[in-house]
């Protein structure tokens, strides 16, 4: 455990140390677009886990409201995807959205790849690899894009190693998958440019930007 | 004696998911209320109105879910295509 501590101080130090791009250069389309109210696809799940792609739809649209733009609810959008038979992302990825913004009037288009989703008994963790596009629904622009390993931990410290590691096993086996997804999601998102709906709408464009990869340990 | 066993199972299942349906309107009228008062925009958040409708009108109650509607339109103008579409569905 301590080990953990000073690996991850250690790596909060060298990611404070390193030079920061602002918001405004690494998301210009962004900033050009403006979007306003935003779909989310369902997610494109590549990984073993079955449940992953409900636990990340139905997570995907709170940070997105918080961050000042206008989510679609996702049982809303579900019943459009389940009507016009497009449940499945990655059959439209590449494919041009404007018929969205002509039937919904959404402004912009969130796609998310589930590339991996791993449940690391050991060390207590959960391990999913995601990424995240945003595309503009008329410009088919890529707004905004970040592709993370995220190691989501629910370690308990009581002194004893023994008791640790039983106690965490338990942890890790009662860590809610919809939970997991809200941690990587809510991470992710905080250096999104804020919508029209945030006070700092428009002002955030010298604000960091974090790494388009990034791999990291959020604890819960 | 195996079908009142069944009966009572369905009844209990009944119960539950009648609870279910009612906690979750609960917290929509929770939701909408406090962030009248508490929110930092002092405004119902976005999509609350709409789910709310959405979840009203499957449950039967068209009226009061096509008013939900109908606010969410109000507060939010770039929702009315996609709040259209969803009027569109329960007609």
């Amino acid at each position: 455990m301590k080990k953990i501590v000073l690996f991850s101080s250690m790596a909060f130090l060298i990611i404070g140390c390193s030079p920061k791009i602002d918001r405004l250069t690494a998301y210009p389309n962004l900033y050009n677009e403006k979007p306003l109210s935003i779909i989310v696809m369902p997610p494109i799940n590549l990984s073993t886990k079955v449940g992953a792609k409900t636990s990340f739809y139905n997570t995907l649209t709170m940070p997105l409201a918080e961050s000042g733009y206008y989510a679609f609810p996702a049982s809303i959008s579900m019943l459009f995807w389940k009507e016009q038979s497009a449940y499945d992302a990655e059959l439209l990825i590449d494919k041009p959205m404007g018929v969205l913004n002509e039937m919904l009037g959404a402004d912009a288009v969130l796609f998310t790849t589930i590339h991996s989703w791993r449940k690391v008994a050991l060390t207590s963790s959960v391990e999913v690899e995601i990424e995240y596009l945003l595309k503009g629904a008329l410009s088919d622009d890529v707004l905004y894009q970040r592709k993370g390993l995220l190691t989501v931990q629910s370690s308990s410290n009581s002194g004893s190693a023994l008791a640790d590691l039983a106690t965490n096993v338990i942890k890790t086996a009662l860590t809610k998958e919809v939970d997991v997804a809200q941690k990587c999601n809510e991470y992710t998102f905080q250096d999104m440019p804020r919508g029209k709906y945030s006070p700092l709408f428009g002002k955030d464009g010298t604000s960091g930007a974090g790494k388009k990869e990034f791999s990291v340990t959020v604890t819960q | 004696l195996l079908l009142l066993v069944v009966v009572m199972l369905l009844l209990v299942l009944l119960v539950l998911l009648l609870l279910l349906v009612w906690l979750l309107v609960l917290t929509f009228e929770e939701i909408i209320s406090k962030s009248k008062k508490k929110a930092t925009r002092k405004r119902v958040p976005p999509g609350i109105y709409a789910d709310y409708g959405f979840h009203l009108l499957q449950d039967g109650q068209l009226e009061k879910g096509m008013r939900m509607l109908e606010k969410e339109k109000e507060l939010y103008p770039e929702s009315e295509q996609m709040v259209n579409y969803l009027m569109s569905q329960f007609k």
